[in-house]
């Protein structure tokens, strides 16, 4: 009898955690989807990557940033792109607090693509060392 | 045991040779064999023990969490990671739980496991001050305008090593005051100043009050009267007082330490903006002209803004979390303040990883040991010391994961300690109720 609960309970616990599966992967789905709509915002706000408002550049190895100045900010928006052209991090900082869109834990969820060989040209440009 | 603990401090130490090529690899096969060896133990006690109530529900917390950690592989950004801590999670609970099967018709294993972690704990403490001899620079972090020198012993940073320091206090307490022998009384008072004089000499705030509120749950719950509870709780705040003060002794320097060569040469091109505002730095940068305050006994700036980052975090993927295992990966260090890769706090740690649902599993699990430690320690004399030593350890593992993330790294240096004490309360509640 103790052993025919066991097992009952032991099948609940299985259906629940398949059960949960479907659950998470949406929840990664929906947090990608805002993630991506906000970094879509920030390259509109940029416009055009060879905007002359490009003030300054970051490299941090597993990707690089592309900064833009608005009125007396020069880093104001910010846009980082990794080395297959996938934006994971977007960042305006136009307001009080800095506003932060990033999939750097996720960059594979990134659908905002760009030329990366335009971003290489502009780092070069700026100085930046390869 | 005690290799467990010797080879997870090393997987967490600044000597190169100990942690790379050695320390990561061999955590794993001692884990390995101390699975073995308490499967062996616990198959050879023979008669079979009843598992209910508290202890079975504490089985199934544990069951849920770790089955939680493995199925989270589906949604996880590294399936691989995921997969791989929530099988060494799943295998230390295996360990613990094991050997608390075993100690539950015999103390004497328990008495083996709290000996076996106070002596490892005391040999990452003397390690520490031989690497202090030999390496200084490497054993202590150099005073800057912000902060007093910090000691690292082993540790790859100050707060590393008295994590697994101050769970193994209550152990030395319990040993002072249940040895037999004046040579071992002896022995446990040296380690218990030895690792609280480390962990002071750390300047670790959290390390400090958890190792003197497992010290307090100890005192309380082993006082056979209230006149006796009330003199030891009066010691051990008294130490505490006395530790918090040595810990505010050293000062910060008149100003910041040159940089080394090799840190020289890799300052950032003048044109970047990583020179004017780091990422890393980005939240609570001080303007042009500020000054960052000085660390002080109670600030906690740079921290909670990290945690309330973290929590912001969370929240985009409350339910469920990132994946288990992927803290280091989803946190992202955008705090001027803050200089760690985890969030540094267990709760919002595993928060981040397995959603509400596995924060609430945590708790669970963390309470259920608790409320059964509390009914072990009213149980029959020749258990309730050991019954207070483990409880002694839960409570300080609770405290210190208020400010350092290791509760569901069974990596890391403070989480074998910790469940095994945690998985123990079980056996030695399910072994009373059995002779009872």
């Amino acid at each position: 009898m103790r052993g025919a609960r066991l097992a009952v309970a032991a099948l609940v616990a299985i259906a629940v955690l398949v059960a949960l599966i479907p659950l998470g992967r949406w929840e990664r789905s929906r947090r990608a989807d805002e993630q991506v709509r906000g970094m879509q915002s920030v390259l509109a706000a940029v416009g055009r990557l060879d905007s002359p408002s490009l003030a300054a550049f970051r490299q941090l190895g597993s990707f690089d940033c592309l900064l833009y100045r608005r009125a007396r900010n020069p880093f104001a928006l910010e846009v980082c792109v990794n080395d297959r052209g996938r934006v994971v991090e977007a960042i305006d900082r136009r307001g009080k607090a800095a506003r932060i869109w990033s999939l750097r834990d996720d960059p594979s969820r990134s659908s905002v693509l760009v030329d990366r060989a335009r971003v290489e040209r502009l780092l070069r440009k700026m100085g930046a060392p390869r | 045991m005690a290799a467990l603990v010797l080879s997870l401090a090393a997987a967490s130490s600044n000597v190169k040779y100990l942690n790379i090529p050695f320390g990561r690899q061999l955590r794993w096969v001692v884990l390995a064999e101390l699975l073995a060896v308490a499967v062996l133990l616990a198959a050879s006690r023979g008669k079979r023990r009843s598992l209910v109530g508290a202890p079975l529900a504490g089985a199934a917390a544990a069951a849920a969490l770790a089955a939680l950690a493995l199925v989270s592989t589906a949604w996880s950004p590294d399936a691989r990671l995921t997969a791989a801590r929530a099988v060494s999670l799943t295998l230390l609970f295996a360990a613990a739980g094991a050997l608390a099967y075993a100690a539950a018709g015999d103390r004497r294993v328990a008495e083996l496991v709290l000996v076996a972690v106070l002596g490892g704990a005391t040999l990452v403490a003397l390690a520490g001050l031989v690497h202090l001899a030999l390496s200084p620079e490497q054993a202590v972090v150099a005073a800057t305008a912000r902060q007093a020198a910090r000691y690292n012993g082993l540790g790859a940073n100050p707060n590393a090593m008295p994590v697994v320091l101050a769970l193994a206090v209550p152990l030395a307490g319990w040993m002072l005051l249940y040895a037999r022998r004046r040579a071992a009384r002896g022995l446990a008072a040296a380690a218990g100043v030895l690792m609280v004089g480390s962990i002071v000499a750390s300047g670790s705030r959290g390390a400090l009050l958890a190792a003197f509120a497992g010290l307090l749950a100890l005192a309380l719950t082993v006082a056979r009267s209230r006149r006796r509870a009330a003199a030891l709780a009066a010691a051990v705040v008294a130490g505490l007082a006395v530790s918090l003060l040595v810990m505010q002794l050293p000062r910060p320097a008149d100003r910041d330490p040159p940089l080394t060569p090799s840190a020289a040469q890799r300052t950032v091109d003048p044109a970047g903006a990583e020179l004017l505002l780091p990422l890393a730095d980005e939240i609570g940068h001080p303007r042009s002209g500020e000054l960052a305050p000085p660390r002080r006994l109670l600030s906690s700036l740079g921290r909670a803004r990290a945690w309330r980052g973290a929590i912001e975090q969370a929240g985009e993927r409350p339910l469920l979390g990132y994946g288990f295992g992927t803290e280091e990966r989803v946190f992202v260090d955008r705090y001027y303040l803050f200089f760690a890769g985890r969030v540094e706090n267990s709760y919002i740690g595993a928060a981040l990883q397995i959603g509400v649902v596995g924060l609430v599993l945590l708790l669970a699990l963390v309470a259920l040991v608790l409320a059964g430690g509390l009914r072990a320690v009213r149980a029959p004399r020749s258990t309730r010391p050991l019954a207070a030593a483990c409880l002694g350890v839960v409570v300080c593992g609770v405290v210190l994961a208020v400010t350092q993330s290791f509760l569901t790294s069974a990596g890391s240096v403070g989480a074998a300690p910790f469940w095994l004490c945690a998985f123990l309360i079980g056996g030695l509640a399910a072994g009373s109720r059995s002779r009872a």
